[in-house]
């Protein structure tokens, strides 16, 4: 995926250069590789463009695309629910039946207010405490009517990114299958799909992870942290970086260095709600690449012609093949 | 792919990535005319507002771009007439013309690539992003910054090539358009 003058920069030892932080030897290798080709003299005219202008007094500028597109899609997006589509309606009817259904086993589950998303749809949802949830498709949220009055507890079926409103007197509880998180007030992800290992990714703040069976054992996990409760051991993992991936279904923003073609699919396939099957032995090729809001059509022909790759569609599955990749690039 | 999602899902979404990918440099460029970012911001939501308006007229599949620049260099004129900052009728009333325009098309790009940078800058992974900030918009070195934050010098280093390294990844085409920019606008830095 990377050509050969981005494998042999020095990205390292030209940033020290270019922030005037290197010795004296290595201001003479970094003019020795700048010296030693036309192709390296450009390389580093790039590198010294790019950090002349992230000095750039505009950059400042407090410019928040998540809480900017939050603005426009109140007015244009998300509007009245005069302005409902068929689509909202057929939702609004289906979580309709899903309360009324909930509502004959007893009392107790009649006063609960569910939030379902199906197929490929993500939905943004503003919960009674002022949090905000974005429910990743085929995920499910069920909370008290009376939420956010004397106690702040839900539970999730699937994936959410929770944006909680800071409230330290009521503690913000989420409990899925295997574990139950608590937090003050943060922003994090829960992936918790069924049969699988539940994923808690911190964005800011702090979040308290236990095994819903032990809940005295707890797991604190702060910004830029993943935790992990596995399934099998019922024990939390922490990891202390977070893979950026986590968030990608909501950012469509994609990071992969040197990932097998395998995991790039997984992500995808959590990202744009497609399932794929990678086949030997192009499910090994190494992939480093970024995309940020590219659509699932622009990203597969990158793969494609990147990594040789023959696909087809068949079952609404994406099948990768191919002949494999060189080892070693 | 047709079965990847409905038309009017599909529309929300081009319409959320059209946002997405231009709205900040379009705020910058908007700040070139307005000097002031809130106004700025309004400007480009108002556009985008319009577009949403007219989904069901708006050709989808053209590239956006410079219909979304001269639609927001429009209204940041007709923001500065209401104000009446601004006497002088604008140069050209024509999208067309505009286009042409060198200083219209100049800091159409140099706004695109700020705007770039600024979201692949905010996009870098928390920690990295902090330490490139204190470098590169508070000027700090970096012992200053390992001191601040608490962490080594090889970190903060570490961090800082990082950075470089998916910054200039992530800006491959803008910087060939650019350095073609510089070369045409040789005093511009």
């Amino acid at each position: 995926m990377e050509n050969h003058s981005e494998h042999s920069t020095p990205v390292g030892l030209l940033t020290k250069y270019l922030a005037k932080e290197a010795g004296m030897d290595e201001i003479a290798a970094v003019e020795n590789w700048i010296g030693s080709s036309d192709e390296n003299r450009q390389e580093f005219e790039a590198f010294n463009k790019l950090w002349n202008y992230t000095a750039a007094g505009s950059l400042k500028a407090a410019i928040d695309i998540e809480s900017e597109w939050k603005y426009l899609a109140g007015k244009t997006v998300r509007p009245k629910p005069r302005a409902a589509s068929m689509k909202r309606i057929l939702a609004i009817a289906a979580t309709i039946l899903i309360m009324v259904s909930l509502s004959i086993p007893g009392l107790k589950l009649a006063r609960s207010v569910t939030e379902k998303t199906a197929g490929t749809q993500l939905a943004t949802l503003d919960i009674p405490d002022g949090s905000q949830v974005t429910l990743n498709a085929n995920s499910k949220l069920v909370y008290n009517r009376k939420f956010g009055k004397n106690s702040r507890e839900l539970s999730l079926t699937g994936e959410a990114f929770f944006e909680v409103k800071p409230n330290a007197s009521l503690p913000f509880i989420i409990k899925t299958g295997d574990a139950r998180i608590e937090v003050v007030g943060t922003k994090f992800n829960v992936k918790a799909r069924k049969n699988s290992d539940t994923k808690v990714t911190v964005a800011e703040g702090i979040v308290q992870v236990s095994p819903a069976k032990k809940p005295g054992i707890k797991t604190l996990l702060k910004a830029g942290e993943t935790g992990i409760l596995m399934k099998n051991t019922q024990e939390v993992q922490k990891t202390p970086v977070s893979d950026l991936n986590d968030y990608s279904w909501k950012t469509k923003l994609l990071v992969f260095e040197n990932t097998s073609l395998q995991n790039v699919a997984d992500v995808l396939a959590n990202t744009y709600h497609v399932g794929f099957i990678v086949e030997q032995p192009v499910s090994d090729c190494a992939v480093t690449v970024t995309f940020t809001n590219q659509e699932l059509q622009d990203i597969l022909k990158v793969l494609q012609h990147t990594l040789n790759l023959k696909i087809q569609v068949s079952d609404k599955k994406i099948i990768l093949s191919g002949k494999g990749c060189r080892t070693g690039s | 792919m047709q079965w990847l999602a409905t038309s009017e899902t599909r529309i929300q979404q081009k319409f959320e990535l059209l946002f997405r990918e231009h709205f900040t440099g379009l705020c910058f460029f908007a700040q070139k005319y307005l000097g002031d970012l809130d106004a700025s911001k309004e400007v480009v939501h108002s556009v985008f507002v319009k577009i949403w308006e007219n989904r069901n007229e708006f050709d989808w599949e053209k590239p956006a771009k410079s219909y979304l620049f001269t639609s927001v260099y429009n209204r940041s004129l007709n923001h500065l007439r209401d104000r009446k900052k601004f006497i002088a009728e604008p140069a050209y009333s024509d999208g067309t013309l505009i286009a042409e325009s060198s200083e219209f098309s100049d800091n159409m790009v140099v706004s695109e690539m700020e705007g770039k940078i600024k979201q692949v800058i905010q996009n870098l992974p928390e920690k990295c992003r902090e330490v490139f900030e204190l470098s590169r918009f508070e000027g700090k070195k970096y012992n200053e910054i390992a001191a601040q934050l608490g962490i080594s010098v090889k970190t903060v280093e570490t961090q800082m090539s990082k950075a470089l390294q998916i910054l200039r990844e992530e800006l491959k085409e803008y910087l060939f358009v650019f350095l073609l920019f510089i070369l045409k606008n040789n005093d511009w830095l």
